[in-house]
């Protein structure tokens, strides 16, 4: 087993090389720079900023440095958020998108698991017809739809919750923002595990546990074992991508994650901070897909590595 | 009907994968239903913006956020203040005004004779045509004028500036439908080229080909998305392509898988054996053979690719103003959403049940190529 680990960290560090050249490159093709301003600064204030970044060196030279920074686990400094560097952005927001998309991923497995589960064994009854109702819903309805329906509901109809603000980490103020998170996510899980879990039912060593008579409970925590690997797969993904932060949550809801760096990255072209984003994310899925390999291959003996 | 009269008389007629999807297609209640809607909703979108009487990006300065409703604008009771308003930038005064018949009977007095060149402000004004002078009196202090009332409707109200939200949201679909179209044709032939490449090369070229998927993966997607849009500034046609260009890698993925459990058929080696070049074999006996999976997931693609233009057009990095989309009529309707739920509500209707609509139909396809479900 630690050997197979280690050999998927050795694909997975190259994949990591070239997602930052590539976009090291890309974000400099891009036209525009970070301080090109509605009015552009006088010729020498740029030509000194360019020299205090950098900037002025060539294109070749500035990659490496970053990559020599990067291997340090030095970010730089932004670009646009003057007085702060990468590392001191993502040291704030970081924990908080990772809280609340934690949150949400756990809210999401603990509902969704057990819907997809009933409707595979109410198939075609109306217990299954509702849920598949609910997800499709749940898929089709985009976050920035349900965010501020959410808002109007809870926060301005019932006065329950607060519309918005992060107020230090209250639960209070981060149960929207979850629940608009996790709403997809549910449907998603609910519907891979109603599709697997119908497809295990059909398994003969299921038939088997139903000719001995166990009760249905047990039964279903023997399939839910077998159908839970399709969801798992899902959730390498899903993870790096909750746990990142949401632009849409984050924005409606104005919450300090790292989600928004990305548009205010890219749109101020923060090269930093861009590339930070872009670092911290690919380590984030390449991370959970080598958790989701592991966990499958001890889900999964076929899969197991000799 | 030649079809069933060949089946009656040759004897064993074999049914294809096709005909049967397409009955079972048929006894699906839920994605008949879908496609009926999906049909309403395109003609729509298509029809609608020259039927309803409003141009997209007209605005109406006096009917700004009307709620929604049948009736027709202007009501009766706004007029006299609505006339009011103009006799004072006359510098005039209204002694009476009178319904009589579809016009408007208008007494004007003031202490100097009225320049009637001002009468253009009854013109100007979105509740009333052009003003017609019955009779001029005292001088032209006292103006008796004929002015005929425009009416307008507004099924769904107006936003913001004033502009009919029905013709916008119509208008808006023609942008998003026309989107999730092109943008995910951008996507089928990029990844069904690369994809069948890939599979039908196998060895050393798959393997670099994939990974070059699997690094393109690493890539956040918002990042990309972007990017493109960064690149290419934000124009309409760029926007398709970008958007494909983005969700080719799962099509991609797909038609390798297939590619490979397909390329070692028996009729793709006859048809090697006898002489046929790649090319050929690819687009002749490979491609065709993949279009099963491969219109599922075209049907679950639009819906994604409509979610994803109206997330970029969300963050205002989509379609600009006066043209408008799904995502900028949400966007607009959000912020505006504790005043007038409908900006909101309307557009947010129209959006979720063409997607609802693109997924049942995709699950009911999916359900009839499937072959085990014969």
């Amino acid at each position: 087993m630690p050997s197979y680990i280690l050999r998927r960290l050795a694909t997975a560090l190259p994949t990591l090389f070239v997602v930052v050249t590539l976009s090291f490159f890309l974000m400099r093709l891009a036209p525009g720079g970070p301080f090109d301003l509605e009015q552009p600064l006088e010729a020498k204030v740029m030509a000194n900023l360019r020299r205090i970044y950098r900037l002025d060196q060539p294109l070749l030279a500035q990659y490496l440095t970053y990559l020599g920074a990067l291997l340090r686990g030095d970010f730089g400094p932004s670009f646009y958020f003057r007085d702060f560097t990468i590392g001191e952005l993502f040291a704030h927001g970081l924990p908080v998108s990772m809280r609340l998309g934690a949150s949400a991923l756990l809210l999401a497995l603990a509902i969704g698991g057990p819907l997809g589960v009933l409707a595979a064994f109410r198939h075609n009854r109306l217990a299954d017809h509702a849920v598949m109702g609910f997800a499709t819903a749940g898929i089709t309805i985009p976050s920035f739809v349900v965010a501020p329906v959410l808002q109007l509901v809870f926060g301005l109809g019932l006065a329950w919750l607060p519309v918005g603000g992060w107020n230090g980490g209250a639960v209070r103020n981060t149960i929207l923002p979850i629940v608009t998170l996790a709403l997809p996510q549910i449907a998603v899980i609910a519907r891979m595990m109603r599709a697997a879990m119908i497809e295990t039912l059909c398994a003969d060593h299921i038939r088997t546990l139903r000719a001995q008579g166990l009760p249905a409970a047990t039964i279903a925590l023997h399939a839910a074992r077998g159908a839970a690997l399709p969801v798992l797969s899902y959730l390498g993904p899903a993870a790096a991508a909750l746990l990142t932060g949401s632009v849409v949550v984050e924005t409606i809801f104005g919450i300090p994650g790292i989600g928004r760096y990305f548009v205010e990255g890219a749109l101020n072209r923060d090269y930093t901070l861009v590339m930070g984003t872009v670092v911290v994310v690919a380590i984030f899925v390449l991370v959970f897909n080598l958790a989701v390999d592991i966990l499958y291959a001890l889900l999964d003996p076929r899969v197991r590595p000799e | 009907m030649s079809a069933v009269a060949s089946a009656r008389t040759a004897p064993p007629a074999g049914r294809s994968l096709w005909q049967d999807a397409a009955r079972r297609l048929r006894a699906n209640r839920a994605a008949m239903a879908s496609l009926a809607v999906l049909v309403a909703m395109a003609l729509a979108c298509l029809v609608g913006p020259w039927l309803t009487g409003h141009p997209h990006d007209r605005a109406y300065r006096d009917y700004v956020r009307v709620p929604a409703s049948l009736e027709a604008h202007p009501r009766a009771e706004a007029l006299p203040e609505a006339v009011r308003r103009i006799a004072a930038r006359m510098r005039a005064s209204v002694v009476e005004t009178g319904q009589s018949g579809e016009d408007l009977r208008v007494v004007l007095t003031a202490a100097r004779p009225i320049d009637q060149r001002l009468l253009a402000y009854f013109e100007r004004s979105d509740l009333f045509g052009p003003a017609r002078l019955v009779a001029s009196e005292e001088d032209g202090r006292r103006l008796v004028l004929s002015v005929p009332i425009e009416r307008q409707r507004f099924l769904l109200g107006t936003d913001g500036n004033g502009r009919d939200l029905l013709t916008r949201t119509l208008m808006a679909g023609r942008v998003s439908l026309a989107i999730g179209l092109l943008a995910t044709g951008v996507a089928l032939v990029i990844g069904v080229t690369y994809g069948a490449v890939a599979g039908y090369a196998g060895g050393r070229i798959d393997m670099v080909m994939m990974r070059v998927v699997d690094v393109l993966y690493a890539l956040p997607f918002i990042f990309l998305a972007i990017l493109l849009v960064v690149f290419f500034g934000r124009n309409l046609v760029l926007m398709f392509i970008a958007v494909g260009a983005i969700e080719w890698l799962d099509m991609a993925r797909i038609v390798r898988g297939q590619t490979l459990s397909i390329r070692r058929r028996d009729y793709v080696l006859a048809a090697e054996a006898l002489g046929v070049p790649p090319g050929g074999v690819l687009r002749r006996h490979i491609v065709p053979n993949l279009l099963g999976p491969l219109i599922v997931y075209v049907t679950l693609l639009v819906p994604k690719v409509i979610l994803l233009e109206s997330f970029l057009s969300f963050l205002g990095l989509g379609v600009q103003e006066p043209m408008t989309s799904w995502g900028v009529l949400i966007a607009d309707g959000a912020r505006a959403i504790q005043g007038e739920p409908g900006l909101l509500a309307f557009p947010a209707a129209f959006l979720v049940t063409t997607l609802f609509a693109l997924n049942f139909l995709g699950d009911g396809l999916r359900d009839a190529l499937d072959p085990r479900e014969r």
